[in-house]
C-alpha cells in the first residue's frame, strides 16, 4: 500500500511536537534534512490499516522566511519534488493566539494543500471562559478543524480519524477551492508567467517562487534569469509585496476573528508577566540566571559520579570475567581491549549528558530559554551575536554537536557562523576528565592558594578561559566576518508552563541516542584503532623493550606497581604509536610538546575525552581516585598490568 | 495647519518613545525590511502595545501585545510608530 506522507507544519510554540508526539510515541527519528543542519523529525504511525509517514516542520511564523528553519520549511513546500514534500499538512495553531498563527494556516491553504487545522491548548482558553466557534472558523478557512489539547491527549482520537479519512477520500473537503488571498495585477502577471515557466498549476507558489527565486535551491540557473527579468519588467517589488500579502491577510483574518472567537481575559499572560517581573527583572535576573546555570552544572557532576562508576565498573568487571572465559589470544584482547573498552568510553558520558539535557529541555519546554535570550541580547550583541546563541552556548556545555544544531534559529548568517565557531571552544562536559588529569599531572595534589585548593582553582580557571576564550574569539571574528544581512533579536516570549514530561522524556532519549550511536561509532572505531597501533610495533620490538624495562626496574629496585607502569611505558614507546609520536616530534616541539602529548593529540581528533585515556597510559600515573576515570578506558584497552 | 502639524508630531513616535507601563496603539512601520519581521510576529496596525520592562543589560525591550510576549531590539521598536493610548 502507498504510504501517505503528513507533514506537522505551525508557528514555533503552538504544541507541535506534542501533537507529533501523540501520532509517532517512540518510533520517531532524528536525522537532518539533506544539505542543512536543521532537525528533521520523522516518524511513522499505522492508523486504521493506513500507513503513514510524519515529518515535524521546524516552527514557521509566514513562508515569507526570516531563519534558516523558516528557509527550508517554505522551500519543501514551494518544490512538490522535494522528499519532505506533504499530501496532507496538519496544520498546529494555538487557539490563544490564533489571529497570529493562521497567517501561516492561509497561505498554506493556498498553496493547495489539503489541510487539517488543529487548535490546539483548548483546554488553556477555556479554562479562561472563552468560547471558540469552529464552525465559523471552518467556514472561512474551508478546511476541517479540530480542537485539541496535547497536554492531556485530547482530540487525538478525532485527528487520528480525520487523517484516515482523508487516506480513505482523498483531497475532496480538505482542499480549498478558491484562493483566500486575491492577487494585484503586478502579482497576477508575474506569478502566470512563472506557472507557464515552471508549468506547476498553483498560482500562489509560482508567486511564492518569484518573492524567492534568488535563495531557493531547486531552480535552474536559466529559470533564475528568466524570473528576474519576469519580476523587473512588471516592477514587481518584493519587500513592498510581501507587507502588501500579510497586511491583507491579516485584514481577513481579523474580520473572521470577531465570528470565531469570544474572549474573556487571559489569566496565564497576567501570570506570566507577574513572573517575569522578578525572572527577567534588572537584577534579578541576571542573578537568578547565573545561580541556575551553578545548580544545573554543579548536579551534573555529583548525580552523575554514582552512574558513571557503576557503568565503568560493570564494563571492568566484563572485562575480568571475558578475560578469565575467553581463549588467551588477539582475538580476546581485540574484543576485551579494544572494543569494550571502547564501549566503556563512550557509555560512561552517557549520564552526564543524559543529565543536562534534562535539565535544558527542562528550560526549553517552561519558556525560560526565550527569556534568557532577551536579557542577553545586547550582551551577545557587543562581541557580534545575537541572544540566540546564548542556548547554543550554554549546550555546549554538555556537548558541541547539539549546540551547533540548536543555532539554525539564528537567522542571520555572520551571528549564525561566529556561534558555531565559538560554540566548541566552551568547556563541554567531555573535557572535564582532561582538566582533571592535566591538572593532577601539573599541579602538585594537597597544595593550597590561601583556603582554596590548588587544584580547585586551576580547575575552575580552565572553564573561565574556556568560556573567555569563546568570547574573545567572537569578538575578534567580528571584524573578520561580514555580512549585508540585518540581524533582528524579535523573539516571542511563550507564556510559562509547565513541562509535559513525556515530551521531556522524548527529547533526552532522542540526545542521548544520538550521542550514543553517532559519536559512539567514531569513538568505538578509534578506539580500535589505537589499541592496534599500541599493541603491536615492528617486528618484535615491543618484547625487547619489556625486557629491558623489566632488568631496568629490577636493578632499581621498584615495587611491583612502579616497574609495571615502567614496562607499560617502555612498551608503549616501542609501538607503532609511540613511532607516530615520534615522527611528529620535530612539528611539535616548538609548542614544547614531546612525542607523549603527540600521541594524545592524535587519539584526540577521534574525541577530545580520548586524550585522557592515552596521557594516563603514556604518563603512567597511578590508580588514585581523582584520575580514576580518566584512565579506566584506556587502561583497560593499553594496560592489563596494574 | 496647526492641526495637521500636530499629527505629523504624534505619528513620528515610536514604541522607543514608551515608558515602562505606557500603552500605545500602533499606527505604522517605518522600515519596510524590517517590517515583515515584524508583522509575522503579529505586530499589526491597530495592535495595543505596551512596554513592560527594559532588559537588564539594555538594548532589548519586553513587550506585552494582546494575546502575547515579545522582545525586541531597541532599533527594532523605532520602526514602529505608535499612538499614545
Amino acid at each position: 500500500m502507498k504510504t501517505v506522507k503528513v507533514a506537522l507544519a505551525g508557528n514555533p510554540n503552538a504544541g507541535k511536537s506534542s501533537i507529533f508526539n501523540h501520532l509517532t510515541g517512540l518510533r520517531q527519528k532524528t536525522a537532518n534534512f539533506p544539505g542543512v543542519t536543521v532537525e528533521k523529525k520523522t516518524g511513522h504511525s499505522e492508523i486504521e490499516g493506513f500507513h503513514i509517514n510524519f515529518t515535524d516542520l521546524p516552527g514557521t511564523y509566514s513562508l515569507f522566511p526570516n531563519s534558516k528553519d523558516e528557509k527550508l520549511v517554505t522551500g519543501i513546500l514551494c518544490n512538490p519534488q522535494n522528499e519532505s514534500f506533504p499530501d496532507l499538512i496538519v496544520y498546529v495553531a494555538d487557539v490563544n493566539q490564533l489571529e497570529r498563527h493562521l497567517l501561516l494556516a492561509t497561505q498554506l491553504i493556498d498553496l493547495r494543500f489539503p489541510v487539517i487545522v488543529v487548535l490546539n491548548m483548548i483546554d488553556v482558553f477555556e479554562g479562561n471562559t472563552n468560547t471558540l466557534y469552529a464552525d465559523q472558523l471552518e467556514a472561512f478557512l474551508g478546511v476541517p478543524v479540530l480542537v485539541t489539547d496535547a497536554r492531556s491527549g485530547r482530540g487525538m482520537a478525532e485527528l487520528k480519524q480525520k487523517i484516515a479519512a482523508f487516506c480513505r477520500n482523498g483531497d475532496a473537503g480538505f482542499v480549498r477551492q478558491e484562493a483566500i488571498y486575491t492577487f494585484s495585477k503586478t502579482e497576477q502577471s508575474v506569478a502566470q508567467q512563472v506557472e507557464t515557466l515552471l508549468g506547476n498549476h498553483n498560482l500562489y507558489r509560482s508567486k511564492l517562487i518569484a518573492h524567492h527565486h534568488h535563495w531557493l535551491d531547486f531552480l535552474q540557473m536559466a529559470e533564475i534569469i528568466q524570473i528576474k527579468s519576469f519580476i523587473g519588467e512588471a516592477c514587481f517589488e518584493d519587500i513592498r509585496l510581501q507587507i502588501a500579502e500579510t497586511m491583507t491577510r491579516y485584514a481577513g483574518i481579523q474580520s473572521a476573528m470577531s465570528r470565531v472567537v469570544e474572549e474573556a481575559a487571559s489569566k496565564e499572560q497576567q501570570f506570566t508577566v507577574k513572573l517575569d517581573a522578578i525572572v527577567t527583572n534588572k537584577y534579578f535576573g541576571p542573578v537568578i540566571f547565573f545561580s541556575l546555570m551553578f545548580l544545573i552544572f554543579q548536579s551534573i557532576f555529583s548525580l552523575a559520579e554514582y552512574p558513571m562508576t557503576w557503568i565503568e565498573d560493570m564494563f571492568s568487571g566484563l572485562g575480568h570475567y571475558g578475560r578469565l572465559w575467553l581463549p588467551e589470544g588477539w582475538v580476546t584482547d581485540l574484543l576485551i581491549d579494544g572494543l569494550l573498552a571502547g564501549l566503556s568510553g563512550v557509555l560512561v558520558f552517557a549520564p552526564q549528558i543524559l543529565i543536562l539535557f534534562f535539565f535544558l529541555a527542562l528550560l526549553e519546554e517552561s519558556g525560560y530559554m526565550s527569556r534568557v535570550v532577551y536579557m542577553f541580547d545586547h550582551v551577545m550583541q557587543k562581541v557580534g551575536l545575537n541572544g540566540r546563541s546564548m542556548v547554543a552556548l550554554i549546550s555546549s556545555g554538555a556537548c558541541a554537536i547539539p549546540a551547533i544544531m540548536s543555532t539554525r534559529t539564528i537567522g542571520n548568517w555572520k551571528e549564525r557562523l561566529i556561534t558555531i565557531m565559538v560554540a566548541p571552544l566552551i568547556p563541554c562536559s567531555a573535557r572535564i576528565p582532561v582538566y582533571t588529569v592535566l591538572i593532577a599531572l601539573m599541579v602538585p595534589a594537597g597544595s593550597s592558594y590561601g583556603p582554596f585548593n590548588t587544584q580547585g582553582l586551576v580547575f575552575m580557571g580552565l572553564y573561565i578561559l574556556g568560556i573567555a576564550s569563546s568570547l574573545v574569539v567572537a569578538l575578534m571574528l567580528k571584524y573578520f566576518i561580514h555580512t549585508d544581512e540585518r540581524s533582528y533579536l524579535m523573539l516571542e516570549l511563550p507564556q510559562y508552563k509547565k513541562p509535559i514530561w513525556s515530551n521531556v522524556g522524548l527529547e533526552v532519549w532522542d540526545k542521548l541516542i544520538a550521542f550514543v550511536s553517532n559519536a559512539g561509532k567514531i569513538i568505538i572505531m578509534i578506539s580500535i584503532v589505537l589499541w592496534f597501533l599500541a599493541s603491536f610495533g615492528p617486528a618484535n620490538a615491543i618484547d625487547q623493550a619489556a625486557q629491558t624495562a623489566t632488568v631496568r626496574a629490577e636493578q632499581a629496585g621498584l615495587d611491583e606497581t612502579q616497574s609495571q607502569a615502567m614496562i607499560q611505558s617502555a612498551k608503549l614507546e616501542a609501538s607503532f604509536a609511540g613511532h607516530l609520536g615520534k615522527f611528529m616530534e620535530p612539528a611539535i616541539s616548538p609548542l614544547g610538546f614531546d612525542w607523549k602529548i603527540g600521541i594524545a593529540l592524535v587519539t584526540s581528533f577521534a574525541a577530545r575525552e580520548v586524550f585522557v585515556g592515552t596521557m594516563a597510559t603514556i604518563y603512567s600515573i597511578g590508580e588514585t581516585p581523582k584520575n580514576r576515570r580518566c584512565g579506566s578506558a584506556w587502561r583497560l584497552s593499553c594496560g592489563r598490568a596494574r | 495647519m496647526f492641526k495637521i502639524s500636530l499629527n505629523k508630531q504624534t505619528l513620528k513616535t515610536t514604541i522607543l518613545d514608551l515608558k515602562v507601563g505606557q500603552n500605545a496603539i500602533i499606527r505604522q512601520f517605518v522600515d519596510h525590511e524590517a517590517t515583515c519581521k515584524l508583522l509575522c510576529m503579529g505586530l499589526v496596525p491597530n495592535a495595543r502595545v505596551e512596554l513592560v520592562r527594559k532588559a537588564p543589560f539594555g538594548g532589548a525591550l519586553y513587550i506585552r501585545m494582546e494575546h502575547h510576549l515579545i522582545a525586541m531590539r531597541e532599533s527594532e521598536a523605532a520602526s514602529v510608530e505608535i499612538e499614545l493610548a
